[in-house]
């Protein structure tokens, strides 16, 4: 993007000095030039072959799709969990659902901690703990899936004793509010170890993109050059609305006074998985 | 003056082109490379399975010593996946398949040693055995991972290179890592 910054630059400069109409026309064609490529090099698609829940909005830690838990102890879990994410910045998300359909635990907790982007981006420090309970549609499931960076921390030995000794014994009596906490306990422990540092007041850092850059100059160059009222019109809604959708992104906490807990969980970084963890099933 | 700024303006829409048509190739390289270090990954996953094994051929034999033929199976499978290496500049569909089969009939041979588990309570039972089957179970999501991932990367990379205008660029499509029929079987262990 340097080099069209640049030259766009100079294309101003050029501009501004000599004011005949067909370097206007001209100028007008190239800015649209570049803004098809830019879009195209920007633009990439993503494929996901399995079917997870939607990330949740607003963001929690605790999940209970499934509605194992009284609404006290979904309360407690997520502010225990709230804890570990401001203590140490090691993000644990539970997730319960009532039906896998079919598909395999593993992919399915490692798409949604990849998809919902668990942990920090520079870390890669979540975990997702999945329970799928016994019910009509077959046997309990449970996995806990690892992010990148906690593989080493919690090898898939310690996930796999956790989950025979201190979750499964729980699950079968259906106390599943006590083994998904006694596990968090456990995994915080063992996590603490490799990740101790409080999270950031700014989770998400705000990047500097030359393409939001070349965006801005064009609108307001639109904006100058053309006085037309309609096209006057359109321009400044563009860019407020483009200036909106940079302030939600500035605050993730701006809409969190609507959810029922009254928490300030920070939301997700953008941590990445890689099959880590291990399963059970009872 | 005006004639000055019609050349001006035609050298800068060719330097303009030339520009983009830059950006465009690198973008496919771009995306090659990715797929290099995805194949990379896939490799790695693998190769960590393959340092599993003599673990677990171990744990096993102190427990089940007359399942000789399954151990030896799994041995000379390992033996031959390890042997087969693929250039990541060079994914030809043949190399791949070739590299799948190998690493498929490992994966059945590991399937069927699980499996005697069922016929050893002590082995079962067995702490250390317990924690390498976990660690089997953890690499063998890493590699499917790794496998999904190595596939996407090449998916994108073969929907680029198909489109105009980067087709003309003379880039090769690459082959796409499938499952073979070894490893659909996967184990049927019996809980009752």
């Amino acid at each position: 993007m340097n080099y069209q910054t640049r030259f766009l630059l100079n294309l101003n400069n050029c501009h501004l000095s000599n004011k005949s109409t067909t370097n206007d026309l001209l100028f007008s064609f190239v800015i649209r030039f570049v803004i098809i490529i830019a879009l195209e090099i920007v633009c990439l698609t993503e494929t996901v072959a399995v079917e997870i829940p939607t990330r949740p909005q607003p963001p929690h830690l605790v999940n209970d799709f499934a509605n194992l838990f009284t609404k006290e102890q979904s309360e407690k879990l997520e502010q225990y969990l709230i804890m570990i994410d401001d203590s140490t910045s090691n993000q644990i998300c539970v997730v319960t659902v009532d039906n896998l359909n079919g598909q395999d635990k593993a992919e399915y907790a490692t798409l949604i901690g990849r998809s919902w982007g668990i942990g920090n981006k520079e870390y890669n420090n979540g975990i997702v703990i999945l329970v799928k309970p016994k019910n009509e549609t077959g046997r309990g499931e449970v996995f806990i899936a690892t992010g990148y960076g906690l593989e080493g921390a919690i090898p898939d030995a310690i996930c796999s004793e956790i989950i025979q000794n201190s979750m499964i014994p729980f699950f079968k009596v259906n106390d599943y509010y006590t083994g998904i906490y006694k596990a968090c306990d456990q995994l915080f422990k063992y996590a603490r170890k490799e990740y101790h540092l409080p999270r950031k007041k700014n989770g998400k850092e705000d990047k500097f993109s030359w393409f939001s850059l070349i965006f801005t100059i064009i609108i307001i160059f639109l904006i100058i050059r053309r006085n037309s009222r309609l096209f006057y019109y359109n321009a400044t809604y563009t860019a407020g609305s483009y200036l909106n959708s940079r302030k939600k992104y500035n605050n993730p906490n701006g809409e969190f006074s609507s959810s029922n807990f009254n928490n300030n969980f920070g939301g997700f970084g953008g941590g990445s998985f890689g099959g880590g963890g291990a399963g059970g099933s009872w | 003056m005006k004639k000055h700024i019609t050349l001006i303006s035609v050298a800068l829409v060719i330097l303009l082109v030339v520009i983009w048509g830059i950006k465009a190739y690198n973008s496919v390289v771009q995306l090659e490379e990715n797929t290099t270090a995805q194949w990379a990954q896939v490799e790695n996953q693998y190769k960590r399975r393959a340092d599993l094994i003599p673990n677990l051929v171990n744990t096993v034999k102190g427990y089940a010593k007359h399942e000789k033929s399954t151990l030896e199976s799994v041995i000379s499978a390992r033996a031959k996946s390890t042997q087969i290496t693929v250039d990541p500049q060079n994914l030809t569909p043949e190399k791949l398949k070739e590299y799948q089969a190998a690493q498929g009939e490992l994966s059945a041979a590991l399937g069927k040693l699980l499996a005697i588990q069922e016929n050893y309570p002590d082995l079962k039972a067995n702490q250390n055995f317990q924690d390498l089957q976990a660690q089997l179970e953890g690499t063998e999501n890493r590699i499917a991972v790794a496998r999904m991932d190595f596939n996407n990367a090449c998916k994108n990379y073969n929907t680029k290179i198909r489109q105009i205008p980067y087709n003309f660029m003379g880039f090769e499509t690459k082959a796409y890592f499938e499952t073979t029929e070894a490893e659909e079987q996967t184990p049927n262990v019996n809980f009752d």
